[in-house]
């Protein structure tokens, strides 16, 4: 279990890292995710020993490794840049870390490329320089993979390739850290990326976690406003009145044409902000369901089978927007420049504090 | 240019005109070094054009004279020196600058790179001023000395370029696969500033090789090359001094292609 305990970083007046606690488990696949700037590689710098914290402990199964120089740490960094040794081969490498470490080479090269999928046949013997981006990240990894460390930290190695071949990766990233039981801690400002992988998730703003749990959970109830925008495309209200109903707030806008009870269980303070995801919405010519304002269809973008419908109210200065299946959409036939209603089951609501 | 898109008459035209004045500017700054050559070869005691005759007669007479075979051993006593001296310091001063974080990082490079923009003649007038005051007196020792405070930053500029271009990530990798400063030196900075070291090493020997300036005001009754052929060319010129120039060019250009070969080969090399 790796374990840190008020890991703080100041760059002079500026705090990249502000006190924060966090515990993960051995073999878990752990995400940090926040936006740039939000102190999130400074604090994998810290886990790996290439900063030291400005106060604060990193405990790694209950052994203190705070101050231990990254060559004596049993954790291997695979960079955003993969910082491959550029004057060696493929091999060269990756026997790097085991003849450092005083392990015993035999057929661990091609094995070690086979896990990252890459046939040894075809690419030990090559300079590193020669590679694609993809192939080159599965090296670093191998590389990194090579003298067994008991955690692996990647700091957004996948935010250069395509779409397609992130995707791919992304996956093979999850697979094997399920063949190998091996901790992969994970940093990211891509949402997506921190879905699809984790077991856990740690949102970082400003230098501290402002939210710890799955990414089911995250998605579900965010703590924050600014977490329920950042984790998904989602339309954001502001609150004019709320009332404490038992497990539910009963909830009030000038914007909505009803008033509505959504539940709520959270100890975060009372509620400020309604949420729901622009997939969770769709506009009609009728309100059908129990929420909804009127708004105008400002712009229609078909995104692949998805339509996404953006309105302004002409309440309020608000951007809204709805996405409905292409064929859903198509049967309302509503244009652009139609009032519609926005509307949505209630029980889609996310109630955020401030 | 032109010259990517080159279709009609006109464009021809101006390309045409653009080959013109490259060959003219070419020409132009060619024109001493080959006339130098040429007037080397000259079997006469005054050159002239019009009744040429090849000779290698002053090539034997300046490879035959003792005081030219003097200045050679000194400049070659002063250059190799300060070759290996400036190509460590300055190596050393660039991976500085380019490799670690410190405070005034900047002002460093400013502070080390001032005196290549400094004039030759008040640097080589300074050095001697002080020369005198420290009791350093005059002759190879303080050449060597002298040229390195002009040479070191002109190899920290030429290495600084070739270590810039390495990913920033690489001494934290390596240390973070297990090496300790010794291998991360060894197998990893040297080998990637390697083409740089060796061209600034070139450029050193070439700058040294050339110098006239502070080895005119340091080297004392030690002649070089480069003031054997001042004496000469203000007291009593003779037919082996284009000889002597000649064979200086010959050295400096076959290094100064050395260097480019390199240079190509790095940039071939991609990274």
């Amino acid at each position: 279990m790796l374990q840190a305990t008020n890991l703080r970083a100041e760059y002079g007046s500026l705090v990249a890292v502000n006190d924060v606690d966090l515990q993960i488990e051995t073999g878990q696949f752990a995400t940090i995710v926040g936006p740039s700037g939000c102190g999130k590689t400074t604090l994998l710098r810290m886990l790996a020993g290439h900063q030291e914290p400005t106060s604060g402990t990193v405990e790694l199964n209950g052994e203190d490794i705070t101050y231990t120089e990254p060559q004596n740490r049993p954790t291997s960094l695979v960079f955003q840049s993969w910082a491959l040794f550029p004057h060696m081969t493929v091999r060269e490498n990756i026997e790097f870390p085991m003849r450092n470490n005083g392990i015993e080479i035999g057929d661990r090269v091609e094995e070690l490329l086979e896990q990252v999928r890459l046939d040894p046949d075809v690419h030990a013997d090559k300079q590193a320089t020669e590679l694609s981006g993809g192939q080159k990240q599965r090296v670093a990894l191998a590389r990194s993979l090579a003298y067994n460390p008991d955690i692996l930290l990647l700091d957004e190695p996948l935010a250069s390739l395509d779409y397609v071949l992130r995707k791919r990766l992304q996956r093979e990233l999850a697979d094997l850290n399920d063949e190998l039981d091996m901790t992969f801690i994970y940093v990211t400002h891509s949402l997506e990326s921190a879905l699809l992988m984790s077991d856990k998730l740690f949102v970082l703003d400003d230098g501290d976690i402002i939210q710890t749990g799955s990414p089911e959970d995250i998605y579900r109830q965010p703590n924050t406003k600014f977490i329920a925008e950042f984790m998904g495309d989602a339309n954001v209200f502001e609150l004019d009145g709320v009332e404490q109903k038992g497990g539910s707030y009963e909830v009030q806008s000038s914007l909505f044409a009803q008033t509505t009870t959504v539940p709520y269980h959270h100890d975060h303070g009372e509620p400020k902000y309604l949420v729901v995801r622009y997939d969770d919405t769709a506009v009609e010519t009728e309100l059908t369901e129990d929420l909804g304002l009127e708004v105008d269809v400002e712009n229609v973008l078909v995104r692949g089978n998805t339509v996404l419908i953006e309105c302004g109210s002409p309440a309020a200065d608000g951007e809204y927007v709805a996405e409905m299946p292409v064929d859903e959409f198509r049967a309302t036939n509503i244009e652009k420049g139609d009032t519609v209603f926005l509307q949505w089951d209630s029980a889609k609501s996310i109630l955020v504090p401030e | 240019m032109s010259t990517k898109h080159s279709s009609g008459l006109g464009d021809r035209f101006g390309d045409g005109l653009w080959y013109v004045y490259v060959g003219l500017v070419a020409l132009f700054l060619m024109t001493p070094l080959v006339s130098l050559v040429i007037a080397s070869f000259y079997d006469g005691r005054f050159f002239s054009i019009v009744d040429y005759e090849f000779t290698l007669n002053w090539y034997e007479a300046a490879l035959t004279s003792g005081s030219v075979r003097g200045a050679f051993t000194n400049t070659v006593y002063i250059s190799v020196p300060v070759t290996i001296l400036s190509t460590i310091i300055g190596t050393a001063a660039a991976i500085a600058y380019t490799r670690y974080e410190f405070p005034f990082r900047e002002q460093f490079k400013l502070f080390a790179l001032l005196p290549i923009f400094f004039p030759l003649i008040l640097l080589g007038l300074g050095m001697s001023m002080w020369a005198s005051q420290i009791n350093l007196g005059y002759g190879v020792v303080p050449s060597i000395i002298g040229e390195l405070v002009w040479i070191s930053p002109i190899v920290m500029f030429v290495v600084s370029i070739t270590a810039l271009g390495i990913d920033p990530n690489i001494e934290e990798a390596a240390k973070d696969l297990g090496a300790d400063t010794v291998t991360l030196y060894r197998k990893i900075l040297l080998p990637l500033i390697a083409d740089g070291v060796v061209s600034g090493a070139i450029f050193a020997f070439v700058l040294s090789w050339n110098n006239y300036y502070i080895v005119s005001y340091l080297s004392g009754p030690q002649s070089t090359i480069t003031t054997w052929i001042h004496g000469r060319m203000t007291q009593g010129f003779t037919p082996v001094v284009p000889a002597v120039a000649s064979l200086i060019f010959y050295v400096s250009i076959l290094l100064v292609i050395g260097a480019a070969v390199l240079e190509y080969r790095s940039v071939d090399e991609g990274e």
